[in-house]
């Protein structure tokens, strides 16, 4: 046990020493070449920000045209099932799931993109039609990306007649875990906590690039108070849940 | 043919749910709704890729109308055995 600790531990002390070795190497690099890198970095950012709109309405209606194919295909599939091939039900379900990611992935970069066309705006009364045009066009494809997933849990709630919940209730994601029962909250613990576990590794991670990105051009301190806003309330979060959890029967559960 | 689960080490749970479904003359969704349970989770179970809690087997067993180990029983794998 003994010999598993010194061996953890010089592990540790070699990934430090490579590196803060690596540190060194992109910070001398990043010294050499601070006035390209910043040209570089300054021209991608700009066309990350004149993009955000058509990234937004690519990926967004994109995404929405896959869930409704998905979608469509489960639709159809249900409608020919007998009542009796249980299989069949696995593969209707398998349906809905990818209509459901194509969704979620739909939301976050409509809004990310959104967000990124309007910070991009010059606050100039001439162009306050672009601002127009691109707030209508988030809430648009938000709109039908929220009408489709409603459409996908209704499917879901036909094919498990046991599940509640409408997509457009506040209360939606308390009334359907409550409606699952004690296999399907264990896939959605499990799923929940990798989850966790790759936003832990993904936050330092991201500060990290953010870190490097602002030695060679000023990005100011939103998007680490950003990132590191949604780091804290994770973890927070999983913590105070786990400590209550400890207090209370986990057959219990609310 | 006996649904296995090997996710616990060591140990493999087998059960002749579908046996005991196709006896009582019903699909998975009637029987998951008769124990409290998904279709889903039944199916699951029936394929050994889920072990289901002591009070979800009392359930399904109460309503096959048997003992919980007619429907579940479990093997010890024979490394683990021999290693003990």
């Amino acid at each position: 046990m003994q010999d598993k600790r010194r061996k953890t531990f010089w592990k540790f002390v070699g990934l430090m020493v490579v590196c803060a070795l690596g540190g060194g190497v992109v910070g001398f690099v990043i010294g050499m070449k601070n006035e390209s890198l910043s040209s570089v970095i300054t021209m991608l950012l700009d066309f990350i920000g004149r993009s955000g709109f058509y990234v937004m309405a690519l990926i967004g209606l994109g995404s929405f045209l896959l869930a409704l194919h998905y979608y469509y295909v489960g639709k159809r599939l249900f409608a020919r099932w007998d009542g009796e091939e249980d299989a069949k039900l696995d593969e209707i379900e398998g349906k809905i799931s990818f209509a459901l990611l194509f969704i979620s992935v739909g939301f976050i970069f409509t809004i990310v993109f959104a967000g990124i066309g309007l910070a991009d705006f010059k606050h100039d009364a001439a162009d306050a039609w672009v601002l127009i045009i691109d707030v209508v066009a988030m809430i648009v494809i938000t709109l039908l990306l929220t009408m489709l997933q409603r459409r996908c849990v209704e499917l879901e709630i036909a094919l498990n007649p046991e599940k509640r919940g409408d997509v457009l209730d506040r209360r939606f994601q308390k009334d359907w875990i409550e409606s699952c029962d004690e296999q399907e909250r264990l896939a959605v613990y499990r799923s929940s906590y990798r989850a966790y576990q790759v936003s832990q590794k993904a936050a330092p991670m991201i500060i990290l690039i953010m870190i490097l990105v602002s030695m060679v051009t000023n990005i100011g301190a939103i998007p680490f108070l950003a990132v590191g806003g949604v780091w804290l309330i994770q973890s927070m979060t999983y913590m105070k849940s786990a400590i209550k959890v400890e207090q209370t029967s986990i057959n219990n559960e609310r | 043919m006996a649904g296995i689960s090997r996710k616990e080490k060591g140990m493999a749970l087998y059960n002749h749910l579908k046996e005991y479904r196709a006896r009582l003359g019903i699909n998975q969704q009637e029987l998951g709704s008769l124990v409290g349970a998904s279709r889903q989770t039944i199916s699951l179970i029936e394929r050994g890729d889920y072990s289901p809690s002591v009070t979800l087997a009392l359930k399904i067993a109460r309503v096959c109308q048997c003992n919980v180990e007619d429907i579940f029983w479990y093997k010890e794998e024979e490394g683990e055995e021999n290693a003990r």
